[in-house]
């Protein structure tokens, strides 16, 4: 059987190692990562400690285990000019931190404070400390890039600090403290918020905001001293492990204590605030139950899934939904929820439905595209598309025929002009979205998709449709 | 004639000053951590005290309490 081998396009910066996905024809993509003569050394050295075998036990680091030359596809790896190959369990949808809500990064920062510290503990240390070596599998943070981890040596101390600031504490201090929101910031910044610019937002007695004195103010000082200086100056000492551990600790009070609470969210209310009677609300669950149970898809996308009632149900019967909206909040609460008492099969993401992730970092391959993530076999767009009509003015034309370039079962909810939510959005616009209308709608529809089952709702100013890609 | 050092900030490693920055800072927080255990035990110490200047009551409180809980959490008292 023929298996295809492609290199990671985020996996260059580590001239000891390559990721790898390999794929056959019949599906299962593994992930392999070749290593170096040392780096594969290292890796059974690491695999072999007690601590390890705990973090991976407990679900804190991807499972990882090295393979040997009889397996086919590390045989492909050690051909491509690596020394040993290392498999890790693949991550259902790899997901960045410009996507995620406050709390998401704030446990993913909890969890690299967690794993540094136990590696400190037992003579190891994190050389790397971004965000992006964070995904999430089953609700839970998972730590992915196991070669970070590397032996203590004299002279060593904690060069992540520097990452760890930028791409966790920082983002997460100007969304507690100053209700700006990271993600754009982090989406524009692939190596975070570096202090000197992180300290123009802290001015006057802002800088006084818990966490900001010690961790931004005071390292924005010292790097535009250094600057200054022309940088050198460091001899090699080593950091004591006692500092170190003490460091962590503070760093995860602070952490812990952060919270993001905003004062008003469109959709956080809308369990309660729908404009659906009872009777209504329940048929359109019905009506996504019986489309996504008859399918049981892989991968499902619910955009503009706000707290993710409908994530839930189109969840008991896939393999993995994506609940994306623009509102933080709601999807901050439907993360929480995924760690309680919903399915944990959610992946919960926070993104402009206009503008969704494009291609970034080296040569547009290191963070690909939302799109390019992986394709999905159904998406819901339940009452999403007149706010893409009125507030992004994507025409009906374009949003459906994107819609069709997904290649995928389409469950939707059309809002009619009639309908209060769709008069509320265009009542201080001055167009009057003339082709907004069902028969359009319908027609852009059924040139692109068949209609497998439709379902009117609120007397009709409101419809379903469960549509095929023709 | 003096000469003019020019620092060509591309060529400036912004975490140059990083040693410094977790030298202080893990200081600071090890200065506070033993503050902080030396104040618990302090705390222990005293409430410790008290308790053995009013007669040594720690285990006559734990027995004299399940009256007080059981109103608190809507048990009733052994008769």
């Amino acid at each position: 059987m023929v298996r295809s081998l492609s290199a990671d396009g985020g996996s260059f910066k580590d001239p000891a190692g390559q990721v790898y996905r390999i794929s056959g024809e019949t599906g299962g993509a593994r992930v392999v990562r070749g290593l170096s003569d040392a780096a594969a050394a290292e890796m059974r050295n690491l695999l072999a400690e007690p601590f390890f075998q705990q973090l991976m036990a407990d679900g804190h680091v991807v499972k990882t285990a090295m393979l040997d030359g009889k397996d086919a596809d590390a045989r492909q790896v050690i051909e491509d000019g690596w020394s040993g190959a290392a498999e890790h369990e693949a991550v259902g949808f790899i997901t960045y931190p410009y996507e995620w809500p406050f709390s998401m990064l704030k446990d993913a920062a909890l969890l690299q404070l967690r794993l540094l510290e136990a590696a400190a503990r037992n003579g190891w240390l994190l050389k790397d400390a971004t965000s992006f070596n964070v995904q999430w599998m089953d609700a839970r943070p998972v730590f992915i890039d196991v070669p970070s981890f590397v032996r203590w040596e004299d002279g060593d101390y904690w060069r992540g600090y520097r990452q760890f600031c930028a791409t966790f504490l920082t983002p997460l201090l100007l969304t507690a403290h100053l209700d700006i929101p990271f993600q754009p910031l982090l989406r524009g910044r692939l190596e975070g918020i570096p202090p000197e610019e992180a300290a123009k937002y802290f001015y006057g007695l802002r800088r006084f905001k818990r966490g900001v004195l010690p961790h931004i103010w005071f390292p924005a000082k010292a790097e535009g001293r250094a600057r200054k200086r022309g940088g050198g100056g460091h001899t090699r000492r080593r950091q004591s492990r006692t500092m170190l551990l003490a460091l962590l600790d503070s760093m995860s009070r602070l952490i812990g204590k952060l919270s993001y609470r905003p004062a008003g969210s469109d959709w956080a209310e809308y369990g309660r605030t729908h404009s659906y009677d009872e009777a209504d609300f329940l048929r359109k669950k019905d009506f996504v139950r019986r489309h996504a149970a008859s399918r049981s898809p892989d991968l499902v996308w619910d955009l503009g899934a706000n707290t993710g009632v409908f994530s839930r149900i189109a969840a008991e019967r896939s393999g993995t939904v994506v609940a994306v909206d623009g509102d933080q909040s709601a999807i901050d609460m439907l993360y929480h929820e995924t760690r309680t008492d919903c399915p944990s099969n959610i992946v919960p993401l926070v993104m402009d439905l206009a503008n969704l992730s494009p291609s970034q970092g080296w040569a547009g391959l290191e963070r690909p595209a939302f799109e390019e993530r992986g394709s999905p076999d159904m998406v819901m767009c339940l009452a999403l598309v007149h706010h893409m009509r009125v507030s992004a003015n994507v025409p009906l034309r374009l949003f459906v025929g994107w819609l069709r370039s997904l290649n995928a079962t389409v469950m939707l909810e059309f809002v009619g002009r009639g309908d209060e939510m769709f008069q509320k959005l265009i009542e201080n616009k001055s167009e009057d979205y003339a082709d907004y209308t069902a028969a359009n709608f319908e027609a852009e529809v059924r040139s692109r998709f068949a209609v497998r089952d439709r379902l009117k709702l609120k007397g009709g100013l409101r419809e379903m449709f469960a549509l095929e890609p023709i | 004639m003096s000469e003019k050092v020019v620092v060509i900030l591309a060529y400036v490693d912004p975490g140059s000053a990083g040693f410094i920055i977790v030298s202080v800072l893990g200081f600071l927080a090890a200065a506070g951590y033993t503050a902080r255990a030396y104040i618990s035990r302090l705390k222990g110490m005293v409430f410790r005290s008290g308790q053995d200047a009013g007669g040594n009551r720690g285990q006559g409180q734990v027995e004299s309490r399940p009256g007080r809980r059981g109103r608190g959490s809507g048990e009733k008292p052994q008769r």
